[in-house]
């Protein structure tokens, strides 16, 4: 039997069960959307709260306070080459009472060590600390003769978690707050995530959202070039529907690579950073609600929604897609290192599910109408009508979370921006979403 | 029978069945897609107006514009309502009273006006005082009052407090009993009674074993810290009466950073009996604060299981002669736990001769206290400024 043959006889069979299948999608593509809108209008209502509960209580007072818990930021620049101190001026500069900042360096990287060396006067400092967790060993500490503030250890470790159990290692506050080389912090930040624990004595640790732009006060994003702006909306729309929505119904898996904080205890007890985790906040957070479930503690974990950190854009499209690659395969590291807790803290699994397995249902999707209506096996209107849904559903969710945010956290509203923004949102479908998509299929 | 007969037109009409459901499902899916898309429009046209009329010289203009945009800013209509506000207290304000403001009857309005009246003082705030504690606003603060919504209570209870509007006091106490298992409620509750400095009020709610605190050990520190009455005297007060573990503690940790001295004696008996973290606080008040009949019972404290009392006894002693301490501080120094060799470091560093002190280190032959007294000596330097 020939192959012209067999086709012959299988596109009847196709041409009578694609009408199907073509419903079957549709049905998808209509619960997806829905479900995605539902969970805007979830994070719009507790997004208000958020704003509401922190306006009345008036957290600001704790700006210059006494009574604010101190914290240890980390940076992990064991291989940073580039000069970090456009990175550690943004990070000395924060607005919080009490805190240091532990920057994990490698010497022989020369230009990141001179200009740490150039910049803030290192003097060697005979340094006694307790190695509580496991990490390479410390080659020397030094500390800044032009800010106390400034902790740096020289260290060969290659590994991230290595670099940030040193940090640990070496803290002296009660709160760790890692953070990464391409991570900008606003002024408020410290203040906005540690409040948190202070009003919670029962929390652990507080998650936040990176959102993406080279500016710190997020008002200087006219300049940021078209792909970048992509990249924005794109952290916004995983933002306000999967990640601040499932959190709203108690589900939170941080992203990997953003800044966080937990609390010094609870990292201790869990052991640290480990080597063999892909994305070792998210991985040390799972282990910490493992072995508080399994002491039956109370405790808290969540997620704060608040613009407090900015992640330096991709300038290249191979490079957003390498970075959406990598926080696949994180995510799915992660949870198959902690299958027993995954399956303890509902929506961890379902947070993949979602960032994984939707897109490829979006896909098959288009395809499978696609080819019913090449086939004939449905109308073309019906097809037209269902590519142009899932674009509109999509557009809507985006314009969506970039009004939410317009709405609750920026300070000044520049029309033009949001327009230009508005009119991404739409056009984005036709190419960067599709692009996006099929990386995340393909991760 | 309605089924029947809709298959009966249906065919009477020549079609099939497939046929008439797929062109519904097509009409939905067309109304669907023009419902969204025609949303998609209308927003791009109000934000295209917004773009294109920002540079328009015509107040009428200028208004609808900033009442767009506060569709969405919150910002914007926060920005709106608190210019709105400076124009009422303001004597050449072009506005008169709050009811000219629209929206001052909202969470936004309640939200704007306490964040104004904390950057206002004298005349113009005595102006927003009398103008929310008119009866015009009052109405609409004593409606809220009255209603359920917690969060509407709440920024109720914050501009009670921002405005000092002390008549208010009995309604603040009546939300915190009914809101009890509220920590939100208690946050502002107590905020706001601290802000008033409502003494009486604050022991009589501290006194109540039926109000238990939701609010964490720092909150109440902060939320003291602001008290307007006579702090010292609430101290007092609060130390031998409140049912809560974590206002006495605060109130000790109160003593010691404000040095009231003369209440040390209130604080002794919790250093010798009580709860390891009240303990704990109050070794470190003592120390503040000098207090020189605690002395023997913080050197004896220096020998307690608990490495966090022995670190803080360290820092302690440091407050006293550190001739007379030194023995004690060095055994300390050669402590199993980091924190508390380093706290005794600290309190070492305090020494004149340093290098003799150097020396007597060394001779205990432990390698870790020496490294952690170079450290405490070098950092000591670094904070003077020595080190560059």
């Amino acid at each position: 039997m020939n192959l012209a043959s067999i086709l012959q006889s299988v596109v009847p069979i196709l041409r009578a069960g694609l009408p199907a299948v073509c419903y079957g999608f549709l049905a998808l593509l209509f619960f997806a959307g829905i479900v995605r809108l539902l969970l805007i209008a979830k994070s719009t209502v507790q997004l208000k709260k958020h704003v509401r509960s922190l306006r009345s209580v008036d957290y600001r007072r704790f700006q210059d306070s006494e009574h604010m818990m101190p914290v240890s930021l980390i940076l992990p620049a064991i291989n940073e080459t580039g000069s970090l101190n456009e990175q550690v001026e943004n990070l000395l500069s924060l607005d919080f009472k009490q805190y240091e900042l532990i920057v994990v360096a490698n010497s022989e990287h020369a230009d990141a060590w001179a200009s740490l060396c150039k910049g803030y006067s290192l003097l060697p400092f005979h340094q006694p600390y307790k190695k509580t967790l496991k990490s390479a060993p410390i080659e020397s500490v030094y500390r800044s003769a032009k800010d106390v503030r400034l902790v740096v250890l020289d260290s060969k470790e290659k590994s991230r978690a290595g670099a940030l159990n040193a940090g640990v290692n070496i803290s002296s506050y009660p709160i760790i707050a890692p953070v990464y080389p391409d991570l900008r912090l606003t002024k408020d930040a410290l203040l906005k995530t540690v409040y948190a624990f202070v009003s919670d004595s029962a929390c652990v640790f507080i998650g936040t959202f990176a959102r993406i732009g080279d500016a710190t006060d997020g008002e200087d994003g006219k300049k940021m070039p078209v792909l970048a702006q992509e990249q924005y909306m794109e952290r916004l729309r995983t933002l306000y529907t999967n990640r601040a929505g499932y959190e709203n119904i108690g589900l939170y898996l941080p992203l990997s690579g953003t800044f966080a904080a937990f609390l010094k205890s609870a990292v201790l007890e869990s052991g640290g950073f480990s080597y063999e985790a892909a994305a070792e906040s998210a991985d040390l957070l799972l282990r910490i609600h493992g072995r508080m479930r399994k002491d039956k503690r109370a405790y808290c974990a969540r997620l704060l929604p608040d613009a407090v950190c900015y992640q330096l854009p991709q300038q290249k499209m191979r490079g957003v897609c390498a970075s959406l690659r990598r926080g696949q395969r994180e995510m799915r590291n992660t949870i198959r290192r902690n299958r027993g807790t995954a399956s303890m803290v509902p929506g961890a699994g379902y947070t993949r599910l979602a960032e994984k397995f939707w897109p490829l249902v979006e896909i098959l999707g288009a395809v499978v109408v696609i080819a019913a209506g090449v086939l004939g096996a449905v109308p073309l209107l019906f097809m037209a009508l269902y590519l142009l849904l899932g674009v509109l559903f999509g557009s809507v969710q985006t314009v969506l979370a970039v009004l939410l945010e317009e709405y609750a956290f920026q300070r000044q509203t520049d029309t033009g921006l949001l327009l230009r923004r508005y009119l991404l949102a739409i056009v984005d479908n036709f190419g960067f979403r599709v692009l996006t998509t099929f990386t995340k299929i393909y991760s | 029978m309605r089924h029947n007969t809709a298959d009966q037109l249906i065919r009477a009409a020549g079609w099939r069945r497939e046929t008439v459901y797929l062109s519904i499902l097509q009409s939905l899916l067309g109304g669907l897609t023009i419902a969204l898309g025609a949303l998609l429009v209308v927003g791009f046209f109000l934000l295209l107006m917004l773009h294109l009329t920002r540079s328009v010289d015509n107040r009428k203009v200028q208004k609808m514009r900033e009442q767009l945009l506060c569709l969405i800013s919150g910002a914007a209509e926060a920005k709106r309502m608190k210019n709105h506000i400076y124009e009422v207290v303001n004597p050449d304000g072009k506005l008169d009273q709050l009811s000219d403001i629209h929206g001052i009857c909202t969470a936004r309005g309640l939200i704007a006006m306490a964040e104004t009246a904390e950057e206002l003082s004298g005349a113009s705030l005595e102006k927003l005082q009398k103008e929310a504690g008119g009866e015009w606003y009052g109405e609409y603060l004593r409606r809220l009052l009255d209603g359920v919504d917690e969060e509407a209570i709440a920024l109720v209870i914050k501009l009670i407090g921002a405005l000092q509007l002390k008549n208010y006091t009995p309604d603040v106490v009546t939300q915190i009993y009914c809101c009890r298992t509220t920590a939100q409620m208690q946050h502002v509750g107590m905020l706001t009674l601290c802000m008033l400095g409502a003494e009486r009020d604050i022991v009589a709610l501290c006194r109540d074993h039926t109000i238990a605190s939701l609010l964490s050990f720092r909150t109440l520190e902060e939320i003291f810290s602001i008290y307007t009455g006579d702090l010292k005297k609430l101290c007092r007060k609060l130390i031998t009466s409140a049912s809560d573990p974590y206002i006495r503690r605060t109130c000790i940790k109160t003593i010691g950073e404000q040095g009231y001295d003369d209440l040390g004696d209130l604080v002794l008996p919790h250093l010798i009996q009580g709860h390891i973290n009240t303990r704990i606080d109050s070794a470190r008040t003592l120390g503040q604060i000098h207090f020189e009949m605690a002395y023997p019972h913080l050197v004896a404290g220096a020998s307690d299981p608990r490495w966090e009392m022995r670190a803080v006894i360290a820092t302690a002693l440091g407050v006293f002669d550190e001739r007379e301490n030194e023995e004690t501080l060095i055994k300390l120094l050669c402590d199993r736990e980091w924190w508390v060799r380093y706290r005794a470091a600290e309190s070492l560093t305090k020494a004149t001769d340093t290098r003799a002190l150097m020396e007597r280190v060394e001779q205990t032959g432990d390698r870790f206290a020496a490294e952690m007294m170079r450290f405490a000596l070098d950092q000591a330097a670094l904070m003077k400024g020595e080190a560059a």
